[in-house]
Parts: C-alpha cells; sequence; structure tokens
C-alpha cells in the first residue's frame, strides 16, 4: 500500500517537474500548462470509478494527488474539479469535458423546473477558480446540476483569495442547467471530501514550510554561524516540525479510514481538520518568523505554502466547525468520549458515527 | 530485545481483533472496580494512584508484564498490547503508580542487560504486580543535563560501594528497589563515559530516603542518599561503563508511552460526561471537539512509536515529538477545560471540580519529568540534522 501511494506522490511529481510552475506569492497566473499535463495523463480525477468517467483509485489516492500538488508550490484548480467531478459521478451523468468547479454552499440557488429543463437563479459565494473553469456542478444537498460558465444568465464576479488564486462569485438568473439528476451522496459526505482534501493540501504546504525552514537557516549565516546552529532557532525548528508531523498523522490516519472504515472516518476526518487548521497559523507564523525579510519577499517561494495555509484554513470547514461536528458526535447521546478516541465496540454500535455522518449534517451545515 | 520480534514486520491490523478484546476486557474490569469503589479516578493516576492490592489485581489477570517471556513469569505478548492496557487504565485514572515504572521500563531494561540471575530475581515479580521500582537518575546538580551524575560506586573486594545523592526519585519510600544512574570510572568531566546504572534494593540500611512534599500536598518523590552503601557484585546491571548507552535505552521506554498525553484525560471525560447530563453551550462543544481532535491524533501518533519499538526500531525523533505535543496538550486541556467550565478547581466541591483541582496542581511537572520539553527538543533538532 505504501509503495502505490509513493507511486501516486512520485508520478505527479515527475508531471509538475516536466513544467515550470511560477514560484513566488501573490500568484500572478496560474499554471495552465501543469493542468493539462495533469489531467490529460489521469491524475486530476483519481478516486473516481471509471465507468463514471474518472480514472479509478480511492479517495486516498486523491489525498496523495492534493498533498503532492500543494507541496510542490503549484497552484492548481485539483481539489474542486475533482469534488465537481465526483458529485456529477454519484449521479450517473456523463463526466463534463473541461475543468469544473463546485462552491461550498450552494444554499442561495433556486431551481425551477420548466417544460423538461431546469432553470438556476441565485448567488454562489467564493467558488474557487470559477473565472478559469468550464464548468459548476451546483450540489443542493439532494441532487446535482451541471452549469456552463459561459452560460447566458451566468455571471462570474472575478476575486481571488490571498494567494491569488481566483475565488469568486457566481450569480445565476435564469441559467438553463445543462444536466440534472439526482445524488445519493449527503451534504456532509461531500462536506467530508472536501475537508479531507484540503486538510491533506494544507498537510502538503505545512512540510514544504518545515523543508523551506531548515534549508534557509541552515544557508543563512549571522553572528558567524548558520542560523540552525542557534539554540533559539533549533527550538523552534523543532516545534514546527513536531506540529507538522502531527498534521501529517491526522491526515494520514483521516485518508486510511475514509478508504476503509466508516465508523473510524467520522472521527479521524473530524480531528484531521480540526488538527490542521487549527496548526496552519502557527505553521505559517513560525516559517515566516525564522526566514527574516527575505520570506516576506514576492520571489520568495514562502508565501506561496504559507498563503496556502492562510486561504485553506477554512475551506468546507474551519477547525471549529469541526470541532462542534466532533462534539456532537459526543454530546448528542453518543459514545463516551474515550470510546470514540479508540474506535471501540460501544462506537460500532453507535448511531452518531454511521457511515455517511448524516447526524452531523445540521451542525456542519449551518455554517455562516 | 525479547518480546519486540514478536511483531516485528506484522502489520498493526492483523491483530487487531486481540487487542481489542483485550481492551473491551480490562475496560470492563476497569468498569467493575469503579463501581465497586475500589478507586475512584484521578488524574495523573500513574505517578500519585499507589495501590499495591491493584496492582496485584491487574497482575493476576496478566495485564503487567505483558511482554516478558512466559519463562520470567510473563506473558510474552506484544508492546501493542501493553499500550492498550496502558491506555485504559490511563483514561479511566486507575491507580497504576505502584508498578508503574517497573512494568514500564525496568521489565525491557531486564530483559535487555540484565543477568540470568536478576531476571529469574525481578521480572516474576513485576509480572504479578508485586515488584516496584524507582528511578535514580536525577541529582541536585544533574538534571537535565543527566551526564553530570556525581553519584560514584567504587570497587571493594567483591562488592560495590556507593555514596552520592539521588534527588527527585518517585517512589523510592514504596519501591522494594531502585536503579541508579552512577560514575564507576574516570572524572565528571568525562561526562557520558565511564557511567553504570545499579539496581539497589530497598529498604538499604545505608540508604537515606527523606520525602519531598510537593505542591499537590502529597510526597511522592524523594531525596535518596548513600551512605557508603554496600552493593553485592551482582548489583550491577548490564556492562560497566556502558550505563549512558543503557539508560537512553530506558529512556525510549519512558518516553514514549501514553502516560505522556493521557495523564488528564479523565478530567476531560468527566467533564463530558456533565455536559451531556446538563446541556453544553457553543464554546464548550468547540473546546470539547478541539480537545478530542487533538487527543486522537496524539494517540495515533503514540501508537506509531510503539509500532516501531515494536518492530525493534529507534523512534527517538518521533518518540521526544509525541511527549513534547502530549505533555504540552495534558496542561492545555486542563486550562481549557478549566476555562470553558468555569468552574472553581477546588477539594470536597465534587468529583469534578476534584479532578479540575489534581490537573491545575499536576500541571507543571507535565513538562518536567522524563526530560524537559526543551531537552525534547534539542533531541528533535538533531535528528533533523541542525547539530
Ligand atoms: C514529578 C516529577 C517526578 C520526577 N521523578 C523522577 C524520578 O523518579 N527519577 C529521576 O531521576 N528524576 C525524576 N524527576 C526529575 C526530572 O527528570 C527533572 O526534573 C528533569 O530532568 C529536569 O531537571 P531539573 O528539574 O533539574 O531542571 P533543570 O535541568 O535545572 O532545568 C530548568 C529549566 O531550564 C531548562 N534547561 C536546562 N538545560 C537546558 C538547555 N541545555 N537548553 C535549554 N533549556 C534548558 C529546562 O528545560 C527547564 O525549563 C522528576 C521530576 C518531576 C517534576
Amino acid at each position: 500500500m505504501t509503495s502505490h501511494r509513493d507511486d501516486i506522490r512520485d508520478a505527479v511529481k515527475q508531471i509538475l517537474a516536466g513544467s515550470e510552475p511560477t514560484i513566488g506569492a501573490p500568484i500572478a497566473h496560474w499554471d495552465a500548462q501543469s493542468w493539462t499535463n495533469l489531467t490529460e495523463s489521469g491524475f486530476a480525477d483519481l478516486g473516481i470509478a471509471e465507468e463514471s468517467g474518472g480514472s479509478g483509485g480511492d479517495v486516498t489516492d486523491a489525498v496523495d494527488v492534493a498533498a503532492t500538488i500543494a507541496a510542490s508550490g503549484v497552484c492548481l484548480p485539483i481539489i474542486e474539479h475533482g469534488l465537481a467531478c465526483w458529485v456529477v459521478s454519484t449521479t450517473g451523468l456523463a463526466k463534463p469535458t473541461g475543468t469544473g468547479t463546485i462552491g461550498e454552499d450552494s444554499s442561495g440557488i433556486v431551481a425551477e423546473e420548466s417544460s423538461g429543463t431546469v432553470l438556476l437563479s441565485g448567488r454562489i459565494s467564493a467558488v474557487p477558480w470559477a473565472s478559469i473553469a468550464q464548468w459548476l456542478a451546483v450540489f443542493d444537498g439532494h441532487s446535482v446540476a451541471v452549469v456552463d460558465l459561459a452560460a447566458d444568465g451566468l455571471v462570474v464576479h472575478p476575486g481571488t483569495d490571498i494567494l491569488g488564486a481566483p475565488l469568486c462569485d457566481v450569480v445565476m438568473t435564469g441559467v438553463v442547467a445543462r444536466s440534472h439528476a439526482p445524488t445519493t451522496v449527503s451534504a456532509s459526505q461531500v462536506r467530508s471530501r472536501g475537508a479531507a482534501l484540503y486538510s491533506a493540501a494544507m498537510a502538503g504546504s505545512a512540510r514544504a514550510v518545515v523543508d523551506a525552514t531548515i534549508r534557509h537557516t541552515s544557508d543563512r549565516t549571522q553572528f558567524g554561524r548558520p542560523l540552525a546552529k542557534f539554540q533559539a532557532v533549533q527550538q523552534r525548528l523543532a516545534q514546527l516540525a513536531s506540529t507538522v508531523a502531527q498534521m501529517e498523522r491526522a491526515v494520514d490516519e483521516a485518508a486510511e479510514a475514509l478508504a476503509t472504515d466508516s465508523t473510524r472516518a467520522a472521527v479521524a476526518l473530524a480531528s484531521a481538520k480540526v488538527v490542521v487548521s487549527g496548526a496552519a497559523a502557527d505553521v505559517a507564523a513560525a516559517g515566516h518568523h525564522l526566514h527574516g525579510a527575505i520570506g516576506f519577499t514576492r520571489e520568495h517561494p514562502l508565501g506561496r505554502y504559507t498563503g496556502s495555509l492562510q486561504s485553506w484554513r477554512n475551506r468546507w470547514g474551519s477547525a471549529d466547525d469541526w470541532a462542534r461536528v466532533l462534539a456532537s458526535q459526543i454530546l448528542d447521546d453518543g459514545p463516551d468520549l474515550w470510546d470514540l478516541i479508540t474506535g471501540g465496540s460501544d462506537v460500532a454500535s453507535s448511531d452518531a458515527t454511521s457511515s455517511d455522518a448524516t447526524s452531523s449534517d445540521a451542525t456542519i451545515g449551518a455554517r455562516p | 530485545m525479547s518480546a519486540p520480534a514478536l511483531d516485528a514486520h506484522t502489520p498493526f491490523s492483523i491483530d487487531s481483533e486481540r487487542l481489542d478484546s483485550v481492551r473491551a476486557d480490562v475496560r470492563t474490569f476497569l468498569r467493575a472496580e469503579i463501581d465497586a469503589g475500589t478507586f475512584v479516578p484521578a488524574c495523573d493516576s500513574w505517578m500519585s494512584g499507589f495501590d499495591p492490592e491493584f496492582s496485584a489485581r491487574l497482575g493476576s489477570r496478566g495485564w503487567l508484564g505483558v511482554t516478558i517471556p512466559e519463562q520470567y513469569g510473563g506473558h510474552g505478548g506484544s508492546q501493542l498490547e501493553r499500550v492498550v492496557i496502558a491506555e485504559e487504565v490511563l483514561a479511566h485514572g486507575a491507580p497504576v503508580a505502584a508498578h508503574w515504572i517497573a512494568d514500564r521500563q525496568m521489565a525491557p531494561s531486564l530483559l535487555n542487560f540484565g543477568t540470568e540471575d536478576q531476571r529469574q530475581k525481578y521480572l516474576p515479580g513485576i509480572a504479578r504486580g508485586e515488584t516496584f521500582f524507582a528511578i535514580g537518575m536525577s541529582e541536585p546538580e544533574a538534571g537535565s543535563d543527566l551526564a553530570a551524575v556525581r553519584t560514584r560506586a567504587v570497587v571493594d573486594g567483591d562488592s560495590w560501594r556507593l555514596n552520592g545523592t539521588k534527588l527527585w526519585t518517585t517512589g523510592a519510600h514504596l519501591a522494594h528497589a531502585m536503579v541508579v544512574l552512577a560514575r564507576t570510572d574516570g572524572e565528571i568531566g568525562d561526562r557520558q563515559k565511564g557511567l553504570s546504572q545499579f539496581v539497589v534494593d530497598l529498604p538499604h540500611p545505608s540508604v537515606e530516603i527523606r520525602p519531598i512534599h510537593s505542591i499537590d500536598g502529597e510526597a511522592h518523590f524523594n531525596e535518596v542518599v548513600f551512605h557508603d552503601a554496600h552493593l553485592p557484585q551482582s548489583a550491577l546491571l548490564g556492562e560497566r561503563g556502558q550505563g549512558w548507552t543503557q539508560v537512553m535505552s530506558e529512556l525510549a521506554f519512558e518516553r514514549s508511552g501514553p502516560e505522556r498525553y493521557l495523564s488528564t484525560m479523565p478530567l476531560l471525560r468527566a467533564w463530558v460526561e456533565e455536559l451531556r447530563r446538563d446541556g453544553s453551550s457553543e464554546e464548550q462543544q468547540r473546546t470539547v471537539g478541539l480537545l478530542t481532535a487533538r487527543a486522537s491524533t496524539l494517540r495515533q501518533m503514540s501508537q506509531q512509536v510503539a509500532r516501531e519499538l515494536s518492530a525493534g526500531g529507534h523512534p527517538d525523533v518521533l518518540a521526544a515529538m509525541v511527549k513534547d505535543l502530549g505533555s504540552t496538550f495534558e496542561g492545555e486541556l486542563v486550562e481549557q477545560v478549566r476555562r470553558a467550565s468555569g468552574v472553581e478547581p477546588r477539594f470536597g466541591g465534587g468529583r469534578f471540580a476534584e479532578l479540575l483541582a489534581q490537573g491545575v496542581l499536576h500541571t507543571p511537572a507535565f513538562t518536567l519529568r522524563g526530560g524537559t520539553n526543551e531537552i525534547l527538543r534539542s533531541i528533535i533538532g538533531r535528528g533533523m540534522g541542525l547539530r
């Protein structure tokens, strides 16, 4: 299993090495060439069954791809495209061509059926990559509509996150959906997958911060010695490394649990997003602090990683949101806290952590 | 090493059924003990809950000396099985201090370095939960800088004579033996070279044990003075001059266990019980979730250390990371539960207030004992190639 995961990571690295990623923050333009290479070689839709038009594999593969891309510093619509394709695949509809995206909260959209077509109106805020994608998956918790982003009546209000990646508002007025069908996945399943992928991506960025910081403090000399030889610097580096090791452990546990064990998955996934999102700011802060002024410059790669950490913390739920999801599994007549942590037999018999974690829907959905 | 070979190369999940059943058995036993009132769950019970009868009950069920081979009265089980039992007794705040050090680090140390006679002499008692140990590493002038120990052992005919003072020796007043790190060769300036380990049976006519009272009002640790104490030749543990290496391998077990993140778990569990009964605010739910997520992830890291130790590896860096993160977490748990609950920590104000009081009083020890967090970070730094 490990070697399969290593193979995927290596393959993605290879593909990204073939193009020249623009390093620096905020990003001036996104790396379309890398994206083409990645989609053409089938890495953009891993974790989606082949009969649904994906490349097969499971969610662990998708997680590894997201983490590897983030660690490379290349900024790509991998997570939203993968999520959009996956959501569409659960409806039985054909996979649309081109790059897709999805918003976290489509509750502002109203759908009307009229003579066999579905018309969509309303606003979806903060849709990543909407300005470069070709289509949008609109998911209302029960069904999925595929919308052409160039359709009549659809306006993309461009904007970016603090990293410089597209983050747009999409406004629709009677837009005709290209296709529309019911799905069996729940809102919490979509949210869980989004959270898992972003946790992995942040862990990848965090690892890159550690690597860059070790390199910098070993190269940079002050007072006649490399910075890394000073104890105060070593102590902060060690804490940084421990924090990131904890993030990685949490993500691995979540990815493995999602792919295999549904009872354990609900806890592992929420824990991962809490731990990773909760530590993201500390990792970014330590990286910048130990880099000194050079890390604050546009041309330095560090900003790409710290910008990712700061941009992605709240995607598909903040640390606090997921902490409440976890708490509700315990406090709302769920298993004892320790039983939940150890995944003992008491957990398996409880509804609170059933495979699709629907009991936490209300809490997750209630995000502002 | 003895038991570790058992699960080398065995994926964790293969014996997970067996581990689940051990966990269920231990849990059932602990719940029955709590219901019968034989103990009240406490914070930091592995340091302060001294109850020889409870230890003997665990021993009689085969839950001590798990990794000791059967020929020495143990159970030839895996390190992971030991971890499962340890997790359960800690999470339930059971009184396990009496046997903790013996079971955790003296058993592996005797198996690694002890003579056949020493193994025969101590291991069966450890597995029965009847033989208790103390650790004599720290001294007045040797805390973080352990290589600065001054206690000296010299050969006198066919015995050893021991002089010096050990400090902070947990449980020495109740232990049947303590393991002492002493200089046998060279000078203080020789640092790690010339150190050796001894097993000193207690009580001993020339070993003075003075209690030290701690801020929790109790006296868990001691000052231990060796007044020209005569020890038999057979008291030497392992090889003369190899004390430093031996102590470092002992520390791998001392530093890596679940007691480095679970000391205050009984407090969190008790609070959650209150919230389930009385209802909770959003802030309280958030706190429960944040702490649960961290505990869950620390457990994953700690188990990874156990797996690597089992496979005969030396996960020193990972173990140091877990202890740094875990011991910090134990204290933060107390602070966050105190803040979010709004309860005044005190004694005589109910079980939860009392657990909170124990947590507050014990917190300063978490990041000191077993090597301070700064020392752990320096180990991590060395592992990262910074030194
Ligand atoms: C509850 C408890 C139980 C204990 N039980 C035992 C026992 O059973 N047996 C035993 O042998 N010992 C025991 N100890 C002792 C423990 O191992 C020591 O307290 C610990 O190693 C630190 O030594 P010290 O207290 O002398 O502090 P010091 O070493 O004096 O350290 C004081 C402060 O300075 C910092 N510091 C020291 N050196 C450095 C450095 N090089 N770089 C950066 N910072 C540094 C430390 O991190 C700490 O913050 C126990 C301690 C406690 C609190």
